[in-house]
């Protein structure tokens, strides 16, 4: 198949690249239409979307495993194909993972842990297909925004990626710390507690700065560290199959929800994200921006959206409890920030998550060098991802729309039917990880440990955030001391700019919860006052 | 006034019961980290800063919380580390969602036929699923488990059936022909 828009003109540096000259990028965008609409091409991105949904699902086998294992099936397949196929399967893990979330507490993918912290409950309150129709809606239209922003700044991605270095990972990880404390429902000391947990469990292992090993107990095993995800599985799914387990089941006849029920709740959760843009706005937003941030990752801009979204409402209460917003939120910053990760996947060859590092393996197995050679040899082929981001993204909506009403009934079913099956799939998942029989045990000890912490008040999220936060903070420490010294964590803009935004987002809350108690206890004395005025006779 | 986290579908306990639970663990853990403190000072310097720093803060706020729990007076002072720090300042807090629906009306129109598990018992369950796919492997332990789990808990035959066939299938096409995992 014909490819490669003519090479750019200008010298390197001169500001000349073909980028700079909109009649070559639209070449690539027609090119890349061609391409996507030929046969059999048009049928690729359905192709990956089914593939990435199935993938999504699986808890444990994360979509940088399950697209790194379709990889050698596409090395006889043209480049453009095989790149379709794989962005294609990318937007479909996204939505995916989110199911399992919404209906059985089981997060497909750490990346939709956030999403079960409001869509499970509205689950179990008999909104599933709600929950499902807000995933899907809020998913396509953050992945729209986030490919409309790559495209949108994709001229000067260069100069942008280049501000962004070890001091900014580390400032968005330190915002990060933040979230431990604005999604601790409950008790906060037990929230910090908890992610205190989740960071001593991610010191374990070999220190990857220094190579020192810490807390292995000369266990081989242990000397890789431990997987978030096996924990991931263990503290969500399998806590959830023992809660389940031990629950009474509904009665019947709440279990049934007619045809027409799940159809109008589906309509109720497409238009919620059209009711409430802000919320989906934000979040695609700072998904984008987190996307961009290599090493950042999926995890925490949904939780981060979340905390803005929490943080924002003026019931922040309700998040937790199965508000439509916290679905919204974590989702649409999820879908959103793929397109993020694939400005320095194409520009420096700086991969956005471990799924595109995968990818950008995927790109010099076929021959694409990422970087300048990206951007104006084979432009069209980066249009040709974001197509397929695009097109799987919308299709993977459209599919779990259309399979809400058969898929909401299982939040409902007796939990001595899911149970076993999520204890099955979940210990097989853990063993997909990295083919580590210890991470079966793993998740086996995670799943006990998160059954016993939650019955007693401590919250599962803050474990996940600290542990998924611990190696970032210290490993972006680590690099930034290295290579540019501790003054860059404060001289750098953009790294200063991350601190003060997360200092607000965390202290305007304590203000503003003062400020109210101020005031209700000036009502209070006030009141007081009246009584003693008035003797005290109301 | 403490609320269970907000993933949560666990029965609900009494508060001295979770009280209590609460206190072991935290004893628990307080152990476990003085226990760990010496490997921790003996890491090098880069190696040691940030688990030291951890170690001490969560030392400090498993005090804090232990505090909370087993002095009244001490739980009136810090009642604000009690609550979300994002939240309506002066309204009660909610109840979760958990399991309204279900709870106090068990018994109309459910399916009885199933057997009732105790902590101790899915807790075992859990407990052979997972030494089972770590000894014997997932493509054996996924029709045997379930075959027990469902004979056990007395589950309609069809079901059970059905479950354990689609799932070992699953395990079998997928996991063992197709991905080739071991």
């Amino acid at each position: 198949m014909p490819r490669g828009a003519p090479p750019g003109g200008g010298a390197p540096g001169d500001g000349s690249g073909p980028l700079e000259k909109g009649r070559s990028v639209a070449d690539a965008i027609l090119e890349a239409l061609g391409t996507l609409t030929s046969w059999p091409n048009i049928l690729i991105p359905l192709l990956g979307t089914v593939l990435g949904m199935i993938v999504g699902a699986m808890p444990g086998l994360g979509p940088a495993a399950g697209i790194a294992l379709i990889i050698p099936i596409t090395y006889g397949w043209e480049p453009e194909q095989a790149l379709l196929l794989l962005a294609s399967m990318i937007g479909g893990t996204s939505f995916a993972g989110s199911i399992t979330a919404i209906l059985v507490n089981t997060p497909g993918e750490s990346s939709n842990a956030a999403t079960l912290l409001d869509g499970h409950p509205m689950a179990k309150k008999g909104q599933a297909s709600t929950a499902l129709a807000i995933s899907a809606t809020s998913s396509a239209m953050g992945a729209v925004f986030g490919l409309a922003v790559f495209v949108a700044i994709l001229p000067f991605s260069r100069e942008l990626i280049l501000k962004f270095s070890y001091p900014e990972t580390f400032m968005v990880a330190v915002v990060g710390l933040f979230i431990i404390a604005l999604v601790s429902r409950g008790s906060l000391v037990k929230g910090l507690i908890a992610g205190g947990l989740g960071f001593m469990i991610s010191f374990v292992g070999r220190d990857l700065v220094t190579g020192e090993t810490r807390y292995t107990f000369d266990s081989l095993f242990l000397e890789d560290g431990i997987n978030y995800i096996a924990v991931l599985i263990g503290l969500f799914a399998l806590s959830e199959g023992l809660a389940l387990l031990l629950e009474p089941d509904k009665p019947a006849s709440e279990r049934r929800l007619g045809t027409q029920a799940h159809w109008r709740q589906i309509r109720e959760g497409a238009a919620f994200c059209v009711r409430f843009p802000r919320i989906v706005l934000q979040s695609s937003a700072i998904g984008t921006i987190c996307g961009v941030i290599p090493g950042v990752g999926g995890s925490v801009s949904s939780f981060l959206s979340y905390a803005a979204a929490k943080q924002g409402a003026k019931d922040p209460d309700s998040f937790g409890t199965g508000d439509p917003r916290g679905v919204a939120a974590s989702e649409a910053a999820n879908d959103a920030k793929d397109g993020g990760a694939l400005l320095p996947t194409v520009a420096f060859g700086l991969p956005g998550s471990a799924t595109w590092a995968v990818v950008l393996g995927a790109f010099l197995v076929h021959g694409i060098a990422p970087g300048r050679e990206m951007l104006t040899e084979h432009l069209d082929v980066v249009f040709l991802i974001i197509g397929g981001l695009l097109i799987s993204n919308v299709l993977t909506s459209l599919i779990g729309l259309g399979l809400s009403p058969v898929l909401a009934p299982i939040a409902r079913m007796p939990g001595v039917y899911v149970a076993p099956v999520i204890f099955v799939i979940s210990l097989v998942g853990a063993y997909t990880i990295g083919l580590r029989r210890g991470d079966i045990l793993v998740a086996l000890i995670a799943g006990v440990a998160g059954f016993v912490l939650k019955k007693y008040g401590f919250g599962l999220v803050p474990i996940v955030l600290g542990l998924i936060l611990g190696e970032l903070v210290e490993e972006s420490l680590g690099q930034t001391l290295l290579t540019l010294g501790a003054g860059a964590l404060v001289t750098r803009p953009i790294s200063l700019t991350i601190l003060l935004l997360g200092a607000t987002a965390f202290t305007l809350p304590l203000l503003r919860n003062r400020i109210a108690r101020r005031r209700g206890r000036d009502q209070d004395s006030r009141q007081d006052e009246n009584d003693r005025e008035t003797g005290g006779v109301r | 006034m403490r609320r269970p986290s907000p993933a949560g579908s666990v029965p609900t306990t009494s508060v001295s019961v979770r009280s209590r639970g609460a206190i072991a663990i935290e004893a628990a853990l307080l152990l476990i980290l003085l226990a760990l403190l010496p490997q921790t000072l003996d890491l090098g310097d880069d190696a040691r800063r940030f688990p030291l720093v951890t170690t001490l803060v969560l030392l400090v706020l498993l005090t804090l919380d232990l505090v909370i729990e087993l002095v009244p007076a001490a739980r009136s002072r810090l009642h604000f580390l009690e609550s979300d720090i994002v939240a309506n300042a002066g309204a009660s807090p909610e109840q979760p969602a958990v399991d309204e629906s279900g709870s106090g009306d068990a018994g109309a129109g459910r399916e009885p036929q199933h057997r009732e598990f105790t902590i101790w018992g899915a807790l075992a369950w859990l407990t052979g699923a997972g030494l089972g796919m770590y000894y014997v492997g997932y493509l054996v332990t996924t029709p045997v488990f379930l075959a027990l789990f469902f004979l056990w808990a007395r589950v309609p035959i069809k079901v059970a059936v059905a479950i354990t066939v689609v799932l070992s299938l699953f395990n079998f096409v997928v996991f063992y022909q197709y991905l080739g995992l071991r």
